[in-house]
Order: C-alpha cells, then structure tokens, then sequence
C-alpha cells in the first residue's frame, strides 16, 4: 500500500500537562486534543486553568457573602447604639483582616483547588481521553492519518501503553516520514518486541539520525534475534554505525560496535577512528585495539587514515 | 457583653480560617508534583483496564 502524504501541524507545548486539558461544560466531557470547540455540542472548551479559577472565584465569593451575612447580622441585632458602633468598626477590621489574609494565600489557595479538582474528576478525565482516542480510532478508519496521528501524539502526553505508542507506530508507518517532520523515537518505544516499531525505528533513523539514543540502542540489543529474523543482519549493522553518534554511547554499547566493526563502511571506521583519537584519555577497552588492528589491515594505505598515525607499531602487533 | 461575644466570633472565624489556609499551604507541593500525579493515575487506571 502506498504510503500517505501528509503535513502535521505543530505539537501545541505547555509547561505542565494538565494544561492541556480542557473541559466542554455542556457534555460535562474532558480532551485533551488542540480543538476549541467540542465536537459533539459544538460548544467552546474551557481550559483547566480557567475552569479552576472560575471555581475558585465562585468559593471566595461564597466566603464573601457569608462574612457580610454574619457581619450584617451583628450590626443588625446590636442592642445599643454603642455596641452597634463597635460591632461595626470589628465587623470593617474582620472583613479586612480577612481578604488581607486570602489575598497572602492565594497562591496555595488556586494551587490546592486545581489539586482536587484534578483528583476528583480522575474519572472523568479518563473518560475524556478515552473518547479522544475514539475519535483518533475513527479519523485512522476513515484514512485521515493525518488528524489520527495529531491525536494520538496529544493523548500520548497522558498515556503511556504499549497499546498506545503502538498505535501510534502503526499511524507512522502508513505515512511517508519527512525529516522536516517533528518525529519522536524514544517515546514510542514499547515494554516489549515489536515489529511494526522496529519498522518504524529504522525508517525514521533513516531520515533522522539524531533520534537515536541510549534507550533506543539497548532495546535493538536485547531483541536482536527477533529483529535479525524480520528485518536481516544489516538492520542491526545500521543501528551499530548509529551508535558511533556519542562518545558515551561508544563507551556503552562498545561490545555491539566491536561486533559490527569489521562490517562498517570506511566512512563508519573513519569517524570512530576520530573520536578515539580525539580522546585517549578515556577508557575504550578492547574496542581501541580491535580497531586500531581493522585500520592496520584494511586501511593501513589510505591516506584518510595517516592522521591517527597507528601505524607501524599496530602493525607489528598483527 | 454583647460586644465581647460577637468580637469572639469573628476572631474564632479568622484563627479557623488561618489554620486552614496554614494547612493548605503545607500540603500545596509543586506544579511538577501534581502532574506527574494526574499521569500516573491515568496509567494505572488505563493498565487495570
Ligand atoms: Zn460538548
């Protein structure tokens, strides 16, 4: 099947998560995906901010109108007209105290507010995203990978299933991936082997080789029979070129490399050459020599090789 | 009297208000917290099914 092309917009970003979430007060329904209106009433979402602070403001002036009732009521039922004076000037200095004191609070205040409005609608909320992610599912159905994948990128900030990074893989890989795409790797990968992942992963590494990282080297490690069986020898040989990208990287998987050293194109051999060279302090094991013996043999008269001079005392050596 | 009792009550109010809002204050923690919170309860909601 030929792959769809497609343009995602921009992944909205915020500081905290829950700020994505959002509330259509007529469904009474949670989302957490980039519309404004809800999909179902048509009505305008409100943002979890604006709902807890709408909540907050409803309390204080609860507090506000029962402070003016029982003050109200002191001044009213003064029996002299001394006491109603002095009931009146306590009354103005209580109400001042009192906002006084809830204006220092506030902060603490809004913050506990959102705290259990978070916790009491946990339910809710889940029930929200798992509608969101019924409308992905349909939006998939109905070819549209486009919106499903912007879906499933916004509801996977909350959720973090294999089912669900899978789905997400699986979006992907009906798409023709892009460099100027916002691709992520790392946060896709699942608890277990999967194949339309490791489809996934050596297609964008294709395009995107910075996407590698530590996490993502170690689970091409320790799946590596599977994935030797359903994508061959060279999937892996790639990933271990890859894995020349950090000097810390080298250093960890530096047995994985020493596997694959003899199969790396020259270009590969060259670069690792570099950073061993660039820095002797560290320690490189057995990988500095296994490599210093492949150049001896293999490039011992290319001159991209010279300057790292290991020359004749290698060669000694073999 | 009169006078005493109702200064009594207000004052009452503002030591109740302050020892909640003192409480509130203790157990407020960070944004960070209580988003990493809202994420692992989902999760664990969404793996017992
Ligand atoms: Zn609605």
């Amino acid at each position: 099947m030929a792959k769809q092309a497609v343009r995602f917009s921009k992944k909205k970003r915020t500081k905290y998560r829950f700020q994505k979430l959002k509330m259509c007060k007529k469904c009474q329904r949670y989302s957490v995906l980039k519309d404004d209106t809800c999909p179902k009433c048509g009505t305008t979402f409100v943002g979890m901010e604006a709902l807890v602070k709408s909540i907050f403001k409803s309390r204080l002036l609860t507090e506000a109108i029962w402070i003016l009732i029982i003050v109200s009521i002191g001044i009213v039922a003064a029996p002299t007209v001394r006491t109603l004076y002095y009931s009146l000037i306590s009354g103005l200095v209580f109400v001042v105290s009192y906002v006084v004191l809830t204006s220092i609070f506030i902060k603490s205040e809004y913050f506990i507010h959102l705290k259990k409005l978070l916790r009491v609608d946990l339910k809710k909320i889940a029930i929200g995203i798992q509608y969101d992610s019924e409308l992905a599912k349909k939006d998939v159905k109905e070819d549209r990978l486009a919106p499903a994948y912007e879906k499933l990128r916004e509801i996977g900030d909350f959720l973090y299933s294999d089912q669900m990074k899978i789905r997400r893989v699986m979006v992907l890989n009906d798409i023709s991936l892009r460099s100027d795409m916002e691709l992520e790797l790392e946060t896709l990968i699942p608890s277990s082997y999967d194949k339309d992942f490791v489809k996934y992963a050596l297609e964008v590494l294709k395009i995107n080789r910075t996407l590698i990282t530590k996490k993502c080297i170690g689970y091409f490690i320790n799946h590596r029979d599977a994935i030797v069986i359903d994508f061959g020898i060279n999937s892996l040989l790639t990933v271990a070129g890859m894995t020349l990208r950090m000097k810390l990287y080298i250093l960890e998987f530096s047995e994985f490399i020493e596997e694959f050293l003899d199969y790396f194109p020259k270009e590969r051999v060259l670069r690792l050459c570099s950073i061993l060279h660039a820095n002797p302090e560290m320690e490189w094991g057995s990988l500095e020599e296994k490599t210093n013996r492949l150049v001896a043999m293999k490039y011992h008269y290319d001159p991209d090789f010279k300057r790292f001079s290991v020359g004749d005392e290698v060669v000694s050596h073999v | 009297m009169y006078s005493f009792v109702f200064t009594s009550l207000l004052v009452l109010i503002l030591i109740w208000k302050t020892f909640k809002l003192f409480k509130n204050k203790r157990n407020s923690g960070d944004f960070e917290g209580i988003d990493e919170e809202l994420v692992i309860m989902l999760n664990k909601g969404d793996s017992n099914g």
